[in-house]
C-alpha cells in the first residue's frame, strides 16, 4: 500500500468516527430540548401566540363592526400619540402609580416592622393582615363601591354620625381619584407587607445588636441598618407593584368607570373602552404597548438600581 | 473601670442558665470567662452588654447599677464572634460608626479612622466593603469599630475562634498588647485554655451556669479548687483517680495499689476525710515514669505513645487506671512495655469524694 493510500484511509476512518461523534453528541444534546417541549408548546399557544397575535392587530384597521379590513401601518400608534385622551390617561396612570407604590411601599415596611417580633400575637395579625390581598380585585370594588355609596355607604353614615357632611366619593374628581387609590392601597399593601417581612426576618442579627452597643438609637438603626440591608427586597417588591399598578384596571372598572368626567380614566380602561365600546381593536393594541414600553423602562431603571445595591452592599 | 455581677440569676424558659453568679471584675483588668459551651459564659457577658436581662440580681459598671440601661446608654463596646459589621458599609465607615451616631465631626472621625487602622494595619482596607475581606481583617475592623471610642468596658466573645490556628496566635498577642498599652476593662469569653491562660489577668472558670473559681492564671493551675477546674485546665487534663485514706499505714489506697503520703498531707486528711473516699489529681508533667522498679513505685504498662518532639505524652494502665505522663523525648518506652511510676509529692492535689472540691 502507498503512503498515499494509508493516509487517506486514516482521513476517511477519523472523518467516520468525527460523524459517529457528532451524531452521538447530537442524541446526547437534543434530550434536554425534548423535555423542555411540552413547556414550550404552553408557553407558545398561551403567550407567545397571543402576544404575536396583539403586535399584528395593532398594525389593523378596523370597522365599527370589529373587522380587521386591512392594514394600517404605524397609523394606529401615531393615532395614540396624538390623542388627548392617551396623554390625559397616562398622566392618571403615572399618578396613580406613583402615590399608590409609594403609600404601600412606606406602610407595607412599617406594618412589617411592626409585626417582625416573634410571638403568638404577632403571628395571628400576619395572617389578618395578609387577608386582603387573598380577595378577588372585583370582589373589593364591589364592596367598597356599597362602602363609598354616598347615599347608604356605611362611610357616609359613619360621617354624618359624628356630624360631618356626607361625601359624594365617586361623584366628585378628587375623592374618586382618592377612593380608586384607597382601595388598591387596602388590598395591595399586603404583598409589600409581606416582601419587606420575608426579608426582615432573614436579615442577620449580628450587626442589630452591634448596632445598639455602638449607641444607635431606634430610628438611627432603621436609617443606617434596617433600610440599606433592605433595599434589594423592597425594590423587588416596587418593581412588582409598579408594574401591577401601571396595569390596573378592575378598581376603575367596579367603582367610577372612569368617571366623574375622564378623572378616573386610567389607561388600561381607556384602552377597554376603545376596544369593547368603540370596537377600535388597532388603536386599543397600540396604546397598550405604549404602556408596555413605559413599563418596560421603568423596570429597567429600578433594576439597574436593584444590581448597583446588590453590587455595593449585601452579604 | 469597676464592672460587678450581684447575684445574677438567668433562666431561659426551664433553662437555668446562670446561678447565683458573683462576680467583680476590676478597673483596667483583663478578666476571661472560661468554660466549655452552655456553661453561660456568653449570657454572662451579653448581660453585661444589655443584650439579655437578668431574670434576678443586679450589675454595675462604675458602682453604678446598669442592669435597666438600654446598650446604648452603657458607654461599652463589644467584638463579636461573628465579626458583626455592617455588611453594606465600608471598612471607613464601619468603624467610624460609633463616632458618626455621637455626631463627631468628620475630620476628627477620619483622623481617628486613620489612627486606629494605622495600630490594626488596615490602613489599605478602608475603601473595601466587609465581604472583600478576609477573616482575621474582618476580625481587626471590628476590633477597630470597638476601640474607636474608648468605651468604659471592651467585650469581646469568642473574637478569636474563627481564624485559622497561626492568625489566632498572632491576634492573640496583639489583643494583650492593645489591652496593656489602652488600659481598658476588658471582658474576654473564650472555651480556649490556651486564650485564657495567656491573656488573662484573672481567668472565671464557669461550668453549668455555676462559677468554679475566679483566680490568677498561675492559681488557677497550680491551685484549682476543685476537681472540674482541675481537669478542665491543663492539657493533657490532670490526672484523677479515686481513692480512698488509710490512716494506719499512712498511705491511700487505690485498691489495686497505695501510694504513701507524707506528714502533712497526713495531718489534713486525718483531720477531714478518714476512711472516706477521695480524689488524687497529679499533673502528667508531674507523674515520673521509669523502667526499673523504685522504692513506693507503681507497675503498669504503656498503653500508648505520643511523641510531640520535645516531650512525648504516654499513656499507662496501673492497676485498673488510666494514667497519662509526660517523659523526655530520650527515654525509649515502647507500647505494652512494663514501666514503674511515681507522684511528685509536693504537686499532689487532693479532692473531696463527695464535693469534689479541693482538700484544704
Amino acid at each position: 500500500m502507498s503512503k498515499e493510500s494509508l493516509a487517506d484511509t486514516s482521513t476517511s476512518s477519523s472523518v467516520q468516527l468525527r460523524n459517529n461523534k457528532n451524531k452521538r453528541f447530537f442524541k446526547k444534546n437534543l434530550l434536554p430540548y425534548w423535555l423542555l417541549l411540552p413547556t414550550i408548546s404552553i408557553l407558545a399557544v398561551l403567550t407567545i401566540f397571543p402576544l404575536a397575535y396583539s403586535i399584528y392587530v395593532s398594525f389593523q384597521r378596523f370597522n365599527t363592526f370589529g373587522e380587521a379590513v386591512g392594514f394600517h401601518g404605524v397609523n394606529n400608534y401615531a393615532d395614540v400619540i396624538s390623542s388627548i385622551t392617551f396623554w390625559n390617561s397616562l398622566g392618571i396612570t403615572l399618578l396613580y402609580t406613583a402615590g399608590v407604590v409609594a403609600v404601600e411601599m412606606v406602610l407595607g415596611l412599617a406594618l412589617a416592622l411592626m409585626v417582625s417580633k416573634e410571638n403568638k400575637v404577632m403571628s395571628y395579625l400576619r395572617w389578618i393582615l395578609i387577608i386582603p390581598m387573598m380577595l378577588s380585585p372585583l370582589v373589593v370594588g364591589i364592596v367598597f363601591r356599597l362602602m363609598l355609596n354616598a347615599d347608604f355607604g356605611i362611610v357616609n353614615y359613619m360621617l354624618t354620625s359624628i356630624g360631618l357632611p356626607a361625601v359624594d366619593f365617586l361623584g366628585n374628581s378628587l375623592t374618586a381619584f382618592l377612593s380608586i387609590m384607597l382601595v388598591d392601597v387596602w388590598q395591595w399593601t399586603p404583598m409589600c407587607f409581606l416582601i419587606a417581612l420575608a426579608g426582615l426576618q432573614s436579615l442577620p442579627q449580628d450587626p442589630y445588636e452591634a448596632a445598639r452597643l455602638d449607641g444607635a438609637s431606634k430610628w438611627q438603626i432603621l436609617r443606617d441598618i434596617t433600610i440599606p440591608l433592605l433595599k434589594p427586597v423592597l425594590i423587588v417588591a416596587l418593581v412588582i407593584r409598579t408594574m401591577d399598578a401601571l396595569r390596573m384596571f378592575d378598581q376603575v372598572f367596579v367603582l367610577t368607570q372612569g368617571g366623574p368626567g375622564r378623572a378616573t380614566e386610567v389607561i388600561s380602561f381607556l384602552m377597554y373602552r376603545a376596544a369593547m365600546r368603540f370596537s377600535d381593536f388597532g388603536f386599543a393594541t397600540a396604546g397598550l404597548f405604549m404602556v408596555l414600553v413605559v413599563t418596560i423602562l421603568l423596570s429597567l431603571i429600578m433594576i439597574k438600581l436593584l444590581n448597583r445595591t446588590e453590587k455595593t452592599g449585601g452579604y | 473601670m469597676q464592672v460587678r455581677y450581684e447575684n445574677i440569676n438567668k433562666k431561659f424558659g426551664n433553662v437555668h442558665v446562670l446561678k447565683n453568679l458573683h462576680l467583680t471584675v476590676n478597673d483596667g483588668e483583663f478578666l476571661v470567662l472560661l468554660g466549655p459551651s452552655g456553661c453561660g459564659k456568653s449570657t454572662a457577658l451579653r448581660m453585661l452588654a444589655g443584650l439579655e436581662n437578668p431574670t434576678s440580681g443586679e450589675i454595675y459598671i462604675g458602682g453604678q447599677p446598669v442592669t435597666d440601661m438600654d446598650p446604648k446608654d452603657r458607654d461599652i463596646s463589644m467584638v463579636f464572634q461573628s465579626y458583626a459589621l455592617y455588611p453594606h458599609m465600608s471598612v471607613f465607615e464601619n468603624i467610624t460608626y460609633p463616632l458618626k451616631i455621637r455626631k463627631v465631626p468628620k475630620a476628627e472621625r477620619k483622623k481617628k479612622a486613620d489612627d486606629i487602622a494605622e495600630i490594626l494595619e488596615i490602613g489599605d482596607l478602608l475603601k473595601r466593603k466587609p465581604k472583600e475581606l478576609s477573616g482575621g481583617q474582618r476580625q481587626r475592623v471590628a476590633l477597630g469599630r470597638s476601640l474607636i471610642r474608648q468605651p468604659n468596658v471592651f467585650l469581646m466573645d469568642e473574637p478569636l475562634s474563627n481564624l485559622d490556628a497561626k492568625l489566632r496566635v498572632h491576634m492573640r498577642g496583639e489583643i494583650k498588647r492593645l489591652h496593656s498599652e489602652l488600659g481598658i476593662t476588658s471582658v474576654y469569653v473564650t472555651h480556649d485554655q490556651t486564650e485564657a491562660m495567656t491573656m488573662a489577668d484573672r481567668i472565671a472558670i464557669m461550668e453549668g451556669g455555676h462559677l468554679q473559681q475566679l483566680a490568677s492564671p498561675d492559681e488557677i493551675y497550680h491551685q484549682p479548687a476543685n476537681r472540674y477546674v482541675g481537669g478542665f485546665i491543663g492539657s493533657p487534663a490532670m490526672n484523677s483517680v479515686k481513692g480512698r485514706l488509710n490512716v494506719k499505714t499512712a498511705s491511700l489506697d487505690f485498691g489495686t495499689f497505695t501510694i504513701p503520703i507524707d506528714q502533712e498531707w497526713q495531718e489534713i486528711l486525718e483531720k477531714r476525710l478518714s476512711g472516706q473516699d477521695i480524689y488524687l489529681g497529679i499533673r502528667p508533667e508531674n507523674v515520673r515514669v521509669a523502667t526499673k522498679p523504685a522504692e513506693n513505685s507503681i507497675k503498669g504498662e504503656v498503653y500508648v505513645v505520643e511523641p510531640l518532639g520535645k516531650e512525648v505524652i504516654t499513656i499507662i494502665r496501673a492497676g485498673g487506671h488510666t494514667i497519662v505522663a509526660i517523659v523526655e523525648p530520650d527515654l525509649p518506652l515502647k507500647m505494652n512495655q512494663k514501666v514503674w511510676l511515681t507522684f511528685d509529692e509536693q504537686k499532689l492535689h487532693m479532692f473531696d469524694g463527695k464535693t469534689e472540691e479541693k482538700v484544704v
